[in-house]
């Protein structure tokens, strides 16, 4: 019980919003901001101590339902890594956005700062409805950065995000409530432990709705289908820089919530069934909808998808390895997609589109960026000697000792149309000559999205040779997930 | 019987709430019926902490642990419903702005024509 500095990862980016709302416009200032936040949101997960933060002393009281329980959070191993990597997503991010930027915005940058906060909220809490509060407050920051790019189709589009998002968290607070009513506690922990000692039930008709409900809950908040195409048209209205932040929280949030699900409802049948459709659709849709693309952006956005179903696939498939497949595959994710979307936005920046029919010969003009993308392309793509490849190993070789060839040969198959995906971009962006495109490209400096795709590409490439540094710190979770201990 | 007619009352919400959202064409409409959804889960929450015959959960000096516990209503639902109907009210002033933006955009707040190709 010695996590004291665990509240600070939540609290301290929400009070440095506050203070970037009002530094707005001040470019200097705002810049000195971002950028110590991010350094500090980098440090703080390394700094933390392992264990449990109880707020106001209401320390959980095991089958003692007349006792409320306070707001907890825990912080185990994967926690810290999650929580590293998100920091270091955020402020390459910010970096990305600060440095390259003339005119900052206080709220934007307040907004990026809320979004961190919430997504490590929600990675934390020990209790269902802390969570949900946080997975609101970060949907409703994916919502905002979308909406500051200030075009009509972002308004639309937030929209229809944003009544999907009500409905779901309703349907999620619709779940909690009857998980209440069964177990009269909202702490995850002491409900997998009435679940598990048989004290509720796990055949009740409330506890099976509940199980659906939440079950449908996890699907919106990770993007699967049949969310996929909101997530994807969010991440396509965004900046660029701002998509690779929001597929991070989209990612965490996934696992987060399917570490729930598998904790509590694992003994229901038919939920991991219900989980692993959604995820296979989710892979295939994603895939198919990104090679139909003619904007560069917006397929990056459907990867996105694709690559969620991957993490969800594990989760879904529920053994101790599969489960770490899947968070091993979220943490690479992450890292090569943010990649891809900061390479993409150095190219906008430079020929000022991402639309395929205006782009070309970016290899002359841009070369660095090209080669590191390319890396990046290949991680995606699961080609050796990538992260990608490693995690996409696991997650076939778990399917295959679960006794699912067929998810393996949908992994495979999707593996492949993402290279040819992947490549065809490659091409004509960077490949294909184009002498007129070349000729007008804008005078923008993109070196420091060269040195974030060079720190992401890097560890792309350390996570692909040394996998153990990631998997070392998920061994705990994945056995508790599938049902080794609550 | 307070407690089975809130949950019936919660249910018809529901439904009213997620016949608005799929069938009402304009934007405005369907909002409002996002308020019901919600509504709905806050009157199941504090339905659900209701004890026939109790007392608000505020535990006096002169009053023994054991009797409050008895007789007290379950007051964790009413802190979750409290903190949800902040977020309810956030995220509905959100989508309303963004709906008086679609309005300056589209000169409409028909989903059938904001979304032409999507209905």
């Amino acid at each position: 019980m010695n996590a004291d500095i665990l509240p600070l990862m939540v609290v301290l980016p929400m009070i440095l919003a506050v203070f970037a709302n009002l530094l707005h416009k001040k470019t200097f200032f705002l810049r000195e901001l971002g950028i110590m936040t991010g350094l500090l949101m980098l440090a703080l997960p390394l700094m933390g101590n392992y264990g449990e933060h109880v707020f106001g002393g209401h320390h959980r009281q095991i089958y003692d339902s007349a006792i409320a329980t306070g707001i907890e959070y825990s912080f185990g191993q994967h926690q810290r890594i999650l929580s590293f990597v998100l920091g270091l997503i955020f402020f390459l991010v910010i970096s990305a956005y600060t440095l390259s930027h003339k005119r900052l915005s206080g709220p934007y940058l307040g907004f990026f700062m809320i979004g961190v906060a919430a997504t490590n909220a929600v990675m934390f809490a020990d209790d269902l409805f802390n969570f949900y509060v946080f997975m609101e407050i970060a949907l409703i920051s994916q919502t905002a950065l979308a909406i500051a790019t200030g075009t009509s189709h972002a308004a639309k589009t937030c929209v229809k995000y944003l009544i999907a998002a009500n409905i779901c968290g309703n349907i999620l607070l619709f779940g909690i409530a009857m998980l209440l009513s069964l177990t009269g506690s909202v702490n995850i922990t002491d409900i997998a432990q009435k679940i598990a000692t048989g004290a509720t039930s796990s055949s009740e008709p409330l506890f099976l709705i509940s199980a659906g409900f939440i079950t449908f809950s996890w699907m919106y908040a990770g993007g699967v289908f049949p969310f996929h195409n909101i997530k994807s048209e969010l991440y396509s209205c965004a900046m660029p820089h701002a998509s690779a932040l929001m597929q991070t929280q989209t990612k965490f949030m996934l696992v987060a919530l399917g570490i729930i699900v598998l904790r509590i409802f694992s003994q229901v049948w038919g939920i991991r069934h219900m989980m692993l459709l959604a995820s296979c659709l989710a892979m295939i849709f994603g895939v198919i909808m990104a090679l139909k693309q003619d904007n560069y952006h917006n397929m990056l956005s459907y990867h996105a998808i694709s690559q969620g179903g991957y993490v969800a696939a594990g989760l879904a498939i529920g053994t101790p390895f599969a489960v770490m497949a899947g968070i091993f595959h979220a943490i690479n994710h992450v890292l090569y997609k943010s990649a891809l979307f900061l390479g993409c936005e150095a190219l906008k920046m430079r020929r000022g589109t991402s639309d395929f029919s205006r782009l070309g010969g970016a290899i002359h003009t841009m070369p660095a960026i090209g080669l590191l993308v390319l890396c990046a392309k290949l991680a995606i793509s699961g080609v050796p000697p990538f992260n990608g490849f490693q995690s996409k190993l696991m997650l076939m070789m778990a399917a295959f000792e679960e006794g699912m060839p067929e998810i393996s040969m949908i992994m495979l198959l999707v593996s492949v149309l993402t290279f040819v995906s992947m490549m065809k971009a490659f091409h004509i962006a960077y490949l294909r000559p184009d002498e007129e495109a070349e000729k007008a490209e804008k005078n923008a400096d993109i070196r420091v999205y060269a040195a974030a795709l060079a720190i992401l590409v890097g560890l792309c490439v350390l996570l692909g040779v040394f996998p153990h540094l990631a998997t070392d710190y998920l061994f705990e979770v994945s056995s508790m997930a599938s049902g080794g201990g609550n | 019987m307070i407690q089975a007619y809130s949950f019936l009352t919660a249910g018809c919400l529901l439904i009213i709430g997620l016949w608005a959202v799929i069938y009402k064409d304009n934007l405005v409409k369907k909002v409002i019926g996002l308020t019901f959804i919600t509504d709905s889960v806050n009157l199941t929450l504090i339905a659900m902490g209701y004890n026939e015959g109790g007392i608000v959960p505020i535990r006096m000096p002169d009053t023994e642990l054991g009797v409050f516990g008895e007789t007290a209503a379950f007051a964790l639902p009413q802190a979750l419903v409290l903190t949800n109907i902040v977020i309810g009210v956030a995220t509905v002033a959100l989508i309303i702005g963004l709906c008086i933006r679609v309005w300056e955009d589209y000169a409409s707040l028909s989903s059938k024509e904001v979304w032409p190709d999507e209905r």
